[in-house]
């Protein structure tokens, strides 16, 4: 199953093209999980990140910012990141859900592959991280 | 502190009124969980939360106010009133699937909750109680903090760094605050409230002569509690009002001698000496521990005077935020480690970022209570 379109109405790969998605969508492992589980808390190892297929997701991090994860949203990018990362965030399930699992090496490897891609992708981490810190800052 | 009888004079009951009439109208829950069904009574304006966690039946909960989401549960069968429509708590829950926060949802009837977790009985002698409570003692610690005291009706025995909802008729819904104070079935509770913009509660504290005035509490809540079985060193990181629990944490550790064999690290941040409140009572507690319990106070918006280092010789001080203040001095210094943050909620989320990230410590080993 593809999930090009999913990934295409993401943030964080907004910019991809198309044969790139097909390469990203190749990576992805579907799971359902179920209303009330934990899909990863405080302190975890951050080895994968997630495309929410379906459902809903309540992402939050310390006692400030809450949030709603809803369909089409990548979530748990400490993936990415270097230097073993690991939650700073909670992520359960609102909702039977079915996620995308994308392991952030194996990402990280088709970045240093295609490089275009890597920088787009890594650019837009970026804003987002930027945005996530700049919300906390300003509650 | 008044006598039993003086209470009696000013207080009312522990339990709600059980009249023949609320008797008769108690509503019967019953909950399905991950880990099977549950069921427990509910009296008539009692909330479904309240009740379950007063009967044993430990439901899901963090803030237990409406602030934090985590108490959602599904009515399958029955109705409920929720009585605060603006819940932050409800961004989290679908009403149009009949999706309620138990801590703020009365059930109109007998009721079958849906709650997607496992939960368990627990220990009924540890389970929360209603009590009804007095102000005493009221003192104004800084421009905008206050202390007081609570008189309750019955004996409360909590761990350090648990809280009650406090509620007044005054105000409209209750307001988590951890107890200041640790000790054994005690019949005084402690507390610090900060003033909030527009914080109802805190309005009622500094506004008025609230002294003698009735409370009702429920409680002890929270599971970012000290449990000294851990046998663990503790860092403890503190903003403002969030230094509540901390003392109860300092407490318990110097009534039990813990720092005798343990390290006990607090780091409190405050803006300036001038919002400084509760350095003697911790340079007290260093005095009694001083080769292991070391107290740290963080300016984050006044460089540290020489005079003020020289009025608390035993507290360190440093300019900064807390957690970036913490993160220089504990360096090299995490091992065997549990770690209790509370404060504001910028200031939690930078503590939590610097105890994953920098001192590695396993999510296990990071408590704290959401209740912003």
């Amino acid at each position: 199953m593809t999930h090009i379109n999913t990934l295409k109405n993401s943030e964080l790969f907004q910019d991809i093209s198309d044969p790139s998605l097909e390469a990203i969508s190749a990576l992805i492992n579907t799971v359902n999980v179920e209303e009330g589980d934990s899909v990863y808390q405080l302190g975890d190892d951050a080895s994968d990140l997630y495309l929410l297929i379906a459902g809903r997701i309540r992402f939050s991090l310390g006692e400030g910012s809450g949030s709603v994860i809803l369909p089409g949203n990548v979530f748990g990018w400490a993936a990415l990141l270097g230097d073993q990362p690991r939650r700073v965030a909670t992520a359960s399930c609102l909702e039977d859900s079915t996620l995308g699992v994308i392991s952030g090496q194996a990402l990280l490897d088709h970045f240093e592959a295609d490089k275009t891609m890597g920088y787009f992708v890594m650019r837009r981490l970026a804003t987002m991280i930027a945005s996530d810190f700049m919300s906390v800052l300003s509650v | 502190m008044p006598t039993k009888d003086s209470f009696r004079a000013a207080s009312q009951k522990q339990e709600p009124e059980p009249s023949s009439v609320t008797k008769l109208s108690n509503m019967k829950i019953k909950v399905q969980t991950k880990s099977g069904e549950f069921s427990f009574e509910c009296e008539e304006g009692e909330n479904l939360l309240y009740a379950g966690l007063r009967h044993g039946v430990a439901l899901p909960y963090e803030c237990a106010t409406g602030t934090c989401g985590t108490c959602r549960a599904r009515v399958m069968d029955g109705d409920a009133k929720l009585d605060w429509a603006e819940a932050p708590g409800l961004s989290y829950v679908k009403q149009e699937k009949n999706e309620v926060l138990m801590c703020r949802a009365t059930p109109l009837g007998d009721c079958t909750l849906r709650v997607p977790a496992k939960i368990e009985k627990t220990d009924a002698v540890m389970a929360p109680v209603y009590s009804d409570g007095i102000v005493r003692n009221i003192r104004k610690l800084t421009h905008d903090v206050i202390s007081f005291d609570v008189s309750i009706s019955n004996p409360m025995t909590f761990d350090a760094g648990q809280f009650v909802v406090l509620e007044t008729d005054g105000v409209v819904g209750g307001r988590a605050y951890s107890m200041v104070n640790f000790e054994p079935a005690t019949e005084s509770l402690s507390f610090v409230v900060k003033r909030k913009p527009e914080g109802k509660f805190s309005d009622w504290l500094f506004d008025n002569d609230v002294d003698g005035k009735k409370l009702r509490v429920y409680g002890p809540l929270g599971r970012a509690t000290f449990r000294p079985e851990d046998a663990k060193n503790i860092l403890c990181i503190a903003g403002g009002s969030g230094i509540a629990g901390m003392m109860a944490i300092v407490a318990h550790g110097c009534r039990d001698s813990y720092f005798t064999d343990h390290k006990g690290h607090v780091f409190f941040g405050v803006r300036t000496a001038a919002d400084m409140f509760f350095v003697d009572e911790l340079a007290a507690y260093v005095e009694q521990f001083p080769e292991n319990l070391e107290v740290t106070v963080a300016l984050s918006d006044e460089k540290i005077s020489d005079e003020l280092r020289a009025r608390y010789p035993r507290i360190g001080f440093g300019h900064g935020l807390v957690h970036t203040l913490t993160s220089e001095k504990m360096a090299g210094r995490y091992d065997d480690i549990v770690a209790f943050v509370a404060g504001p909620p910028p200031m939690v989320d930078g503590a939590l970022r610097m105890l994953v990230l920098e001192a590695r410590l396993p999510g296990t080993d990071i408590r704290y209570d959401k209740f912003s």
